[in-house]
């Protein structure tokens, strides 16, 4: 085995040219491998990382879809007497909103200290150039506790001011009791808390296909009532309206219920099971996954008859070679086990370059889906690169290696006769 | 029982579907230490016969036995294991790798036989010097004349221990006077216990054996001590 790992090194660094193709065409086809492979893996990431954060069985969440609404100043009112009549419809514990918005505070945009904090937490997003900007996800206490890991309920501070909780980084310069106001709506806030680094919270235009969001840096209040009359708040939430159901409740039976609401009412909603929604999704990604998946083996097949012709021609040419190991007491084997091992030698490392080269891609690109990329990248493709490099060889070396083994010896010392070949 | 023994045995080559039977029922036994010649036309079954003496091919029948082992039965890391320690091939075409230094050349054997590397050298090297070529070591086998490549076809012999030496015209590509020098290493080989069998056209060679093997069509014509 050492000798033959020795011999196999030899030989890859004495034909530099040679290797050198077969490193790059296997690069090549590894880049492609692994980018199918991430791609595939990353959605299935996705799915999993917000499957696990949700705090509720998604079971018993109804996600309301609103059809096209007329823009009436009497809207506002509908919807909230809408949410009433769900609240109080059998088998559901609670509707609740949230929102996340950009919104300044009149005594913190322009503060120097808190700008720059602000300004390190918001470097490379699209807030960059807004350091005075506060960054406010408004959650009713029904939906608090919806993504796993951030606050349960809130308190009520004594002013009757709206209780603020601020990210962690904000602890030192926002003290308990600090009072903020809302620059546009007037509405007056009071620190009543903070939340640790690393919480996160779900995309609000897309909680199932989009990753996770980072809150550090951030506030979490109570939408105000004050937004109850006020059209946009009403818009802005509008599609992050959420039903959670008693765990012995009937879904079916509540969602035609909270249906026929707006059929009298002159618009249309319905609601929809989250675990539906998701299953559709994967049903989606998975048909994805499988043209990804399908490219991968393709670009693998490719590659495996590309190294498969160099690999045969190189044993052509060192026929007689061959020869010479036998006579020298190497077995059929040895060659056939080292031809492997050569090629081992220069698609493994081929693969793991490919491997490295996206994963310094991944890790400098401002991907939205970066962090699940790399999750996705280190944990399922990094085996999968490996496994796919000793296939390749296994695949490539077969038959070279088959013809080598169905020979006598002295068939590969210089054929029938002895002039020389 | 002698080193080397054919019994009855025949070689059939099949190429696509016709047969050509290139040995038909050879008897023949070498003892250890002999020095014989094999002489034929071309095409007679020389190097068949020579290649199933040095475990590179089975018969089609009959037993062909190395030192009481049957190759026709044996398994190829048995066979493999008698090539690479016990048995050493001189090539007419040389049977050298061109990639490899003169020296590399000589230790391929030592490297299967899993040799430390210092001692792998220091065999080489004795042995290059024993042949004559010690300075030659670090040059590419291109770099040399047919002697010399010759030279060190049979320095690698040396090195591995081998005790029979094999050689299929041997100086067939060889001026006259180099032709000499590689039968004085053949003889010394000999002289030092070493069993020969080299296939020649050559009369002036194969006076150097002290055992004559004419073969024709496949079969021993004539077998006679010298
Ligand atoms: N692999 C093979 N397939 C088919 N026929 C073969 C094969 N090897 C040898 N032969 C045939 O067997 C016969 C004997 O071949 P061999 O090489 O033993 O002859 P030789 O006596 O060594 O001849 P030369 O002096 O030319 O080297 C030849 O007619 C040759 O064509
Ligand atoms: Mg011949």
């Amino acid at each position: 085995m050492k000798t033959q790992v020795y011999w196999a090194a030899r030989e890859v660094l004495r034909q530099k040219r040679r290797v050198l193709l077969l490193f790059l065409v296997s690069f090549a086809a590894m880049l492609t491998i692994l980018s199918a492979l991430t791609n595939a893996t990353a959605a299935f990431w996705q799915q999993e990382t917000f499957a696990g954060s949700l705090a509720f069985s998604m079971e018993t969440i109804l996600h309301l879809d609103y059809g096209d609404l007329e823009e009436s100043p009497s809207l506002p009112r509908t919807l909230r007497r809408y949410r009433a009549y769900i609240a109080g419809l059998p088998g559901v514990q609670a509707v609740g909103r949230f929102d996340a918005t950009g919104m300044y505070f009149s005594e913190l945009k322009d503060r120097a200290d808190y700008q720059a904090i602000n300004s390190r937490v918001l470097a490379g997003g699209k807030y960059e150039n807004y350091p005075g900007i506060s960054r406010l996800l408004s959650v009713d206490e029904a939906l608090l506790p919806f993504v796993r890991g951030n606050l349960m309920e809130y308190a009520q501070p004594a002013s009757g001011a709206l209780p603020l909780y601020a990210s962690e980084v904000f602890a030192g310069i926002l003290p308990l009791g600090t009072r903020l106001t809302d620059e546009r709506t007037g509405e007056v806030y009071e620190v009543a808390g903070y939340f640790p680094r690393g919480c996160r919270w779900v995309e609000e235009d897309d909680l199932i296909r989009f990753p996770m969001v980072s809150l550090d840096g951030w506030f979490i209040a109570p939408l105000a009532s004050s937004g109850d009359g006020d059209l946009m708040t009403q818009l802005s939430c509008l599609h992050n309206t959420y039903v959670r159901l008693e765990a012995d409740a009937d879904p079916g039976a509540v969602a035609l219920a909270i249906q026929a609401y707006p059929a009298q009412h002159g618009f249309t909603a319905k609601a929809v099971l989250l675990s539906e929604e998701f299953r559709d999704y994967r049903r989606e990604t998975g048909a994805f996954t499988r043209r990804q998946a399908a490219l991968a083996v393709f670009v693998a097949g490719m590659a495996a008859a590309s190294l498969l012709s160099v690999s045969a021609t190189g044993i052509l040419l060192k026929r007689r070679e061959y020869g010479v190991l036998l006579a020298c007491g190497f077995t059929l084997r040895d060659l056939a086990f080292g031809m492997a091992l050569e090629l081992l030698l220069v698609v493994g490392p081929a693969a793991l370059a490919a491997w490295l080269y996206k994963l310094l891609e991944f890790a400098g690109s401002d991907d939205l889906f970066r962090e699940i990329l790399l999750a996705a990248h280190w944990r399922v493709s990094l085996p999968l690169c490996l496994a796919a490099a000793l296939l390749l060889t296994a695949v490539s070396a077969a038959i070279p290696a088959g013809m080598i083994l169905r020979c006598q010896p002295c068939q590969l010392t210089g054929g029938e006769t002895n002039g020389v070949d | 029982m002698a080193l080397i023994e054919l019994e009855n045995v025949t070689k059939v080559y099949r190429s696509g579907g016709t047969a050509y039977t290139a040995l038909r029922g050879v008897n023949l036994a070498i003892g250890a230490g002999e020095f014989a010649a094999i002489m034929g036309a071309s095409g007679s079954g020389k190097t068949t016969l020579l290649n199933l003496i040095g475990c590179m091919d089975v018969p089609t029948s009959g037993i062909c036995q190395f030192d009481g082992m049957d190759t026709g039965r044996a398994g190829e890391n048995r066979l493999a294991q008698i090539r690479g320690r016990r048995i050493a091939f001189v090539f007419q075409n040389f049977a050298l790798l061109d990639r490899y230094t003169v020296r590399e050349n000589v230790e391929v054997p030592l490297l299967r036989q899993a040799l430390p590397r210092a001692q792998r050298k220091a065999r080489a090297m004795a042995a290059l010097s024993a042949v004559g070529i010690a300075e030659l070591a670090q040059k590419r086998p291109g770099e040399l004349s047919g002697g010399q490549k010759q030279r060190t076809a049979i320095a690698r012999a040396i090195a591995c221990g081998a005790e029979v030496l094999l050689a299929d015209e041997p100086t067939g590509a060889l001026d006259s006077q180099a032709g000499k020098e590689i039968m004085d290493l053949f003889a010394r080989f000999h002289a030092r216990g070493g069993t020969v069998v080299l296939i020649t056209h050559d009369r002036q060679v194969a006076a150097c054996a002290k055992r004559k093997i004419t073969i024709q069509d496949g079969r021993i014509l004539q077998d006679e001590m010298v």
